[in-house]
């Protein structure tokens, strides 16, 4: 029968739709730092958009005994547009962090996404620019046990 | 009304499709209204976009007609320009540059 043979793989792609995108918007929702948060979505929406779009093109195609191809202009669309808006956003998330921490760029970018926390929650946000331009980048790692040990001499 | 000559199997996934895309909706928003820096706000924002998309794709689907992809196309390119303008805000200070 036709009509089963369309629908098993349509329900099979909407589900895993579905599943996707969920998955995407819990890692938005779920991980630590902005720079491991922007993966979730930009991978996992892609690929739920590509799904719905294959499943409303077979749909249609068999209920009106044509090819009708035009709603895969919404994926051609997305796969250009969405990662220029991730590159964008990485770009400006970089320069802010650096501009809020007064480091240069290339640092921020040497010290890795999980280095601190996000901008303006770093403790030591307000410290003086003699230490600020740190080329060590191990320093950032040494950084939080340090600071406890500062004042063991008063207790 | 729902398409009567559509399958039983599809009008259930298009179901549980629907709820997937409600609760990433929602996940996104308390992203969007959680988030500490401006970024993730804009990320968030991308996102619900997108999951706003999906939803009228998938309605589209469900009652068979034309019109919600013409809204999902608008929605797309409308929230890819809007998504675009914020992030070069947050790069540079200004849209467009003189």
């Amino acid at each position: 029968m036709m009509d089963t043979l369309i629908a098993i793989p349509v329900a099979l792609l909407l589900v895993i739709a579905g599943l996707l995108t969920l998955t995407g918007s819990l890692g938005l929702l779920r991980l630590k730092t902005f720079f491991t948060r922007i993966h979730a979505p930009t991978l996992g929406n892609t690929l739920g958009v590509f799904c719905v779009l294959v499943a409303t093109v077979l749909l249609a195609s068999a209920d009106r005994h044509r090819l009708v191809i035009h709603p895969v202009l919404i994926t051609f669309f997305l796969v250009i547009t969405s990662p220029v808006t991730a590159m964008l956003l990485m770009r400006a998330a970089i320069r802010r962090k650096a501009e809020a921490l007064q480091r240069p760029l290339e640092d921020i970018i040497a010290s890795g996404p999980s280095g601190e926390d996000p901008v303006g929650h770093t403790p030591d946000d307000e410290r003086p620019l003699e230490q600020a331009p740190s080329t060590d980048p191990a320093l950032d790692v040494q950084r939080p046990p340090a600071s406890p040990s500062a004042n063991t001499p008063g207790s | 009304m729902t398409n009567p000559t559509m399958h039983v199997l599809v009008v259930w996934a298009s179901h549980f499709a629907m709820g997937c895309f409600t609760l990433a909706l929602a996940f996104a928003a308390a992203r969007l209204l959680r988030g500490p820096t401006a970024a993730d706000r804009v990320l968030a924002l991308d996102t619900m976009y997108i999951n706003g998309m999906l939803i009228l794709l998938l309605l589209g689907l469900h009652f068979s007609s034309e019109l919600y992809f013409d809204i999902a196309l608008l929605i797309s390119m409308f929230g890819f320009v809007s998504s675009v303008a914020l992030a070069k805000f947050l790069l540079r200070g200004e849209v467009i540059e003189p």
